[in-house]
């Protein structure tokens, strides 16, 4: 039988693409905009506010 | 069952290998929809198929992940412009996953298009501020115009880049939503089990894709005729 991945799993992948995405932002800013600090401020909020999306997902998700 | 029929609901564990698998070939539908998509010019955007049709079969944070892989990928081909809205693509991936998965919004087809309008909504709200003050309002995509438009009537530019959004998104997400459901049609029976998808007698899956192309076509050819042509803001 194969292996089995669920909704925990699911949510620790996302949780990690959302790191991977914050990581990378400083690296490409400043390809990105003129003002790469508004890009990295802008970012950091969005970035921040699917963490805690994803915190939140954590105590509901079932297996 | 009548008309619309219900199946019951989705499993929660799917096998690895369907994760492996479908994860990277979504992500590469993204790329190819987006990239497609900038090299005809269209007002859409076409690169969020994939993360459509991972959320709904394989789940929300599937679909997430497919939504950032896509975008960080699109990136490589077509500048990092694309790299910030990734967030985009993770805000339908979780409405779309959570919305058919966990709500049995994808039951019907009226609800399923329901679902779509909310992801184009939801999408402007994530998408108007990245592209107002990261970008100045303007990315270098076709609604440029629309946004240039609404801004000359007196618009304030975050307020313009989302009535513009509203509009594209509308268009883009009723047409990915569909073209989706009928690729999910197509995968093997394994990987839709459970899934509560809309059904419709006598329909088959590429009348319902041809369907919300339609839908989106009509909306984009409105918008070319009622909004006067502007160039974008060098």
């Amino acid at each position: 039988m194969d292996r089995t991945v669920g909704p925990r799993e699911a949510l620790g992948a996302g949780i990690i693409a959302l790191g991977v995405l914050a990581i990378l932002m400083p690296l490409v800013a400043d390809q990105i905009s003129d003002t790469p600090a508004t890009v990295l401020a802008g970012m950091s909020v969005l970035i921040g506010i699917f963490v805690i999306i994803a915190g939140l997902a954590s105590f509901f998700v079932k297996d | 069952m009548t008309a619309a029929s219900l199946r019951t609901a989705p499993s929660s564990r799917i096998p690895l290998t369907y994760v492996v698998t479908l994860v990277p070939v979504a992500a590469a539908l993204n790329i190819v929809g987006g990239t497609l998509n900038t090299y005809l010019k269209l007002p859409t955007f076409l690169d969020m198929i994939g993360t459509a049709v991972a959320a709904i079969v394989l789940g929300p944070w599937w679909g997430a992940l497919v939504g950032i892989v896509g975008n960080i990928g699109g990136a490589l081909f077509t500048g990092p412009v694309l790299i910030p809205f990734a967030l985009v693509n993770v805000t339908g991936a979780l409405i779309w996953g959570y919305g058919v998965r966990s709500l049995g919004m994808g039951a019907t087809v009226p609800r399923f298009f329901l679902l779509n309008v909310i992801v184009a909504l939801v999408n402007s709200v994530v998408a108007a501020p990245i592209v107002a003050f990261v970008f100045g309002g303007a990315t270098g995509h076709p609604s440029d115009a629309l946004t240039a438009a609404f801004a000359q009537a007196g618009t304030d530019l975050l307020r313009a880049t989302f009535e513009s959004s509203v509009i594209v998104f509308l268009a883009d997400k009723i047409i990915t939503g569909f073209v989706a459901i009928s690729i999910i049609e197509a995968l093997p029976p394994d990987l839709r089990r459970g899934l509560r998808l809309p059904e419709v007698a006598g329909i088959r899956p590429i009348a319902l894709a041809l369907l919300g192309t339609a839908i989106g076509v009509v909306i984009v050819v409105l918008y070319v005729l009622i909004v006067p042509p502007v160039p974008p803001p060098a």
